[in-house]
């Protein structure tokens, strides 16, 4: 953590939380997975946390290798979870309504 | 480039963050978690568009939002797993409901204390106006062994059922099942109720047909048989006559003798039939000696049946089982006629009863024309018959119920030209001495007999 924070600066402990948090939330749906694809367009849903987790992932990794091309894919990942979560928005109240 | 797609993005979650709020189909909870991470999201691209500006304070602003989004999605997914589970549970318990309240038998769904909490309009046609109260705490009668079950399935779950057993005090009979709910059987059972009258009525009506096709079966035999005893009545009165005439003591009594035994031959058949023509009730039940039974049965289709047959009995042992007589009899009558008309050549019956532990296995064995493999399973169906105009199809039914109704199985061996053996198990009672019936002969006496 100290080498890293000495490399990228302070903010470095969020970033880090972020992607360990990211982490967490992929293995909890892992495991949870029979819950999880049992909800309404679960796919488009998936696919923006899976575009956040990369967001995550590319915003530490752009700090040690290839910068540019790391921080590309960071807002690429966020374009493509915004476009994910979006479609869900549209899709599942199709599915999705308020219990009776 | 890297404004542009963070703009677009920007863009995006705008139009999402607007969708959101507007999607009125989704519950408002989802709808605000939604709309919190799109629009941490859209805040956070914003103060990264604004760093790029040069704006010194949007970047500090920038990582915090960041911080925040991995909560607010954890948060979103939890949300939506549970109000999407909440909908589906309720789902379930709608269709639950709108099952228990369409289905045409009488069903109610009692909680862990039994009381009614839902119940079909059958049910409450049968227990008005129940709802909220346990159903063996209403006017309305039941069977003791429902009221039974479902306590003992509300304190200690399991399942039960009963086949057409008679409501206390009415002409109705109910067949009924009970469940518990789930497998704490404190949260409540599912109980099931079916008025199976009809049914039962049905039945007593069919054996009462074939009772009476048998009974004028076998009329029609004791009528041959007495015509020919009455002969011989005729002929010693005759005899006796002019024996008298010319004072000869020893003809004479002899002649007594001989229209004694025929007098109590026909008196036999006729209280057979008489007997056997009596509607006694299934349900009316005493300690019956099997091998009576047998004897008398065998005693009074002997006298029916042509020469071309013979009939032979067996009977080891003392069985006694708390039973019905007459349906016995008239179980035993169906299966010696059956193999009768397996035999139109004539041959050999024989009828075997033999005695293990806890059990009576009665064998009806002829040497006739077998039964076809597909059709020894429908052999037990109510009008199916492979005697054509001549069969009711009844009689092989009336076997089965006689033998349910004693605890008993049947089973039927059988090869095509080589003949057919019907088995009876019945479980036997130990033998006791006071009431033991049988048809003429109240003695239970071990052994055989042949003609």
């Amino acid at each position: 953590m100290t080498a890293y924070r000495s490399r990228v600066g302070e903010h470095s402990e969020r970033e880090l939380l972020n992607l360990a948090l990211g982490l967490v939330i992929v293995l909890v749906s892992v495991l949870k997975r029979e819950v999880f694809q049992s909800l309404p367009a679960h796919r488009r849903l998936a696919t923006a946390g899976a575009f956040l987790l990369v967001a995550w992932t590319a915003t530490v990794v752009e700090h040690f290798v290839l910068f540019e091309l790391f921080d590309a894919i960071e807002h690429l990942a966020y374009f493509a979870s915004a476009v994910a979560l979006t479609s869900w928005v549209v899709a599942a109240p199709r599915s999705l309504a308020e219990p009776r | 480039m890297i404004f542009l797609v963070q703009t677009a993005t920007a863009l995006v979650l705008a139009l999402g963050l607007v969708l959101a709020l507007r999607a009125t189909r989704l519950p408002v909870s989802i709808r605000v978690a939604v709309a919190a991470v799109l629009g941490t999201l859209l805040a956070q691209q914003t103060m990264d568009l604004l760093e790029l500006e040069g704006v010194a304070w949007a970047d500090p602003v920038g990582d915090t939002l960041a911080g925040a989004v991995p909560f607010l999605w954890g948060a979103l997914l939890l949300l939506v797993s549970d109000r999407f589970h909440l909908r589906r549970l309720s789902s379930e318990r709608a269709q639950t409901h709108s099952l228990i309240d369409d289905v045409p038998a009488a069903v109610a769904l009692l909680d862990g204390h039994g009381r009614v909490v839902r119940a079909s309009a059958t049910w409450r046609e049968l227990f008005p106006a129940t709802e909220g109260t346990p159903p063996t705490a209403t006017p309305r009668s039941m069977p003791e062994s429902l009221a039974l079950a479902i306590g003992r399935t509300l304190a200690e779950g399991g399942r039960a059922k009963g086949d057409a057993e008679r409501v206390p005090g009415e002409d109705r009979w109910w067949s009924w099942g009970v469940a518990p709910w789930n497998e704490d059987a404190s949260a409540g059972a599912l109980v099931m109720i079916e008025d199976v009258t009809e049914r039962v009525r049905g039945q007593a009506d069919r054996d009462s047909t074939q009772r009476l096709a048998v009974i004028g079966e076998l009329a029609a035999g004791v009528a041959h048989d007495m015509n020919n005893l009455l002969t011989i009545l005729q002929l010693n009165l005759a005899m006796l006559r002019d024996v008298a005439a010319h004072e000869r003591p020893a003809l004479t009594a002899d002649a007594l003798s001989s229209m004694n035994e025929a007098v109590e031959l026909a008196s036999t058949m006729t209280r057979g039939v008489l007997r056997l023509a009596r509607a006694e009730s299934s349900a009316e039940r005493e300690l019956v000696s099997l091998p009576s039974v047998v004897e008398d049965t065998v005693r009074l289709v002997r006298s029916t049946l042509l020469r071309r047959y013979e009939l032979v009995s067996s009977v080891e042992g003392a069985s006694t089982l708390a039973g019905n007589a007459t349906r016995l009899q008239q179980m035993l009558l169906n299966l010696i006629v059956n193999a009768r008309d397996a035999m139109p050549e004539g041959g050999r019956i024989d009828v075997v009863l033999t005695e293990t532990a806890g059990e009576a296995t009665l064998r009806v064995i002829d040497h006739g024309v077998g039964i076809a493999p597909r059709d020894q399973s429908r052999l037990f169906t109510p009008f199916f018959t492979t005697k054509g105009a001549r069969g009711t199809g009844l009689g092989l039914s009336v076997v089965r119920a006689v033998v349910e109704e004693h605890g008993g199985r049947v089973a039927v061996e059988s090869a095509l030209g080589r003949g057919t053996t019907f088995s009876i198990t019945l479980p036997t009672s130990v033998a006791s001495e006071p009431r033991a019936r049988g048809f003429d002969a109240p003695t239970i006496a071990p052994g055989s007999s042949r003609s």
